[in-house]
């Protein structure tokens, strides 16, 4: 995974939040959401095979934070959000020689803001798959 | 010159955060920092992420405890991972960077609190939140502008 596909992911996660707490989306970047919308669409046209379609399906995870009621709003806030940082916080130990594990996203979630977390119980989100290097 | 300190009525302001941001600013943006404040030390009706003496003494706790699971770091580690991936650095630092605030550990988040000087400031570099009551952004703060209460 090369770094322009760790940051568009980032990036789509920054976009969650624009969706999901505007203020904070503020706070954080000087960004409009059409620039942030462009540079996305830019890093994924530098981006192929496996890779795209997987950016593919969290930019459609991000159109379900737009249409979604609240609860699911935070839902898929979570989602998107778990998926770029689970790629952020484990990048220097992506490998080839790699293992694969299930990992809970609820574990993600518990990671996240208490703010959030009322949202995330009762939930169950899912599993993702993660590469740790043994 | 119009600026922040006649508008606002209050000649200065008042900001904690954490030494990971200051560090990270330093190194990449020139020393020019984004910069959330209060125009009270202890604004009453903000929340505690933005009262800048309940953030402090919040945070002083935590890494005297090295509180690693405590949410405000994972709070904190969110916001700064936000605002590196909508800045205008390259893919690469942005990566190294997120990557760096995902490895931090507890006391890379010890706090400063910092007085600003609202009276140099010109009025166009103010960025109403709109959130909380009191609660304002400069993005590009300088240092000249900033005193340490504790450093």
């Amino acid at each position: 995974m090369n770094d322009e596909v760790i940051h568009a992911y980032a990036l789509i996660g920054l976009r969650a939040l624009a969706e999901y707490d505007f203020n904070e989306f503020k706070r954080s970047t000087d960004l409009t959401k059409g620039r942030l919308d462009d540079r996305i669409n830019e890093l994924l046209g530098q981006t192929h095979g496996q890779e795209r379609e997987d950016l593919n399906r969290q930019l459609d995870q991000l159109e379900s934070i737009r249409h979604e009621s609240e609860n699911q709003v935070a839902a898929a806030f979570l989602r998107v959000r778990s998926a770029w940082r689970a790629r952020s916080v484990h990048r220097p130990l992506l490998s080839d020689t790699s293992v694969r594990l299930s990992w809970e996203f609820e574990r993600a979630a518990a990671a996240l803001p208490s703010m959030l977390r009322p949202f995330t119980i009762g939930h169950r989100l899912g599993t993702m798959n993660i590469c740790v290097w043994v | 010159m119009p600026t922040i300190a006649k508008h606002l009525g209050k000649d200065v302001g008042y900001s904690c955060q954490p030494w990971l941001a200051i560090d990270i600013a330093d190194r990449y943006f020139g020393g020019k920092y984004r910069t959330w404040f209060a125009t009270s030390v202890n604004p009453q009706l903000n929340g505690s992420s933005s009262n800048p003496l309940v953030l402090f003494q919040e945070l002083d706790r935590i890494t005297y405890t090295n509180d690693f699971h405590h949410s405000r770091i994972n709070q904190l580690k969110g916001k700064l991972s936000h605002w590196i991936s909508g800045s205008k650095l390259t893919s690469a630092d942005i990566v190294d960077l997120l990557a760096e605030i995902a490895a931090a550990p507890v006391p890379a988040f010890r706090p400063r609190l910092w007085k600003l000087d609202l009276r140099n400031i010109h009025i166009s570099r103010l960025i109403d939140i709109g959130q909380f009551p009191d609660e304002y952004l400069v993005s590009d703060l300088i240092k000249a502008e900033i005193v340490e209460l504790v450093p």
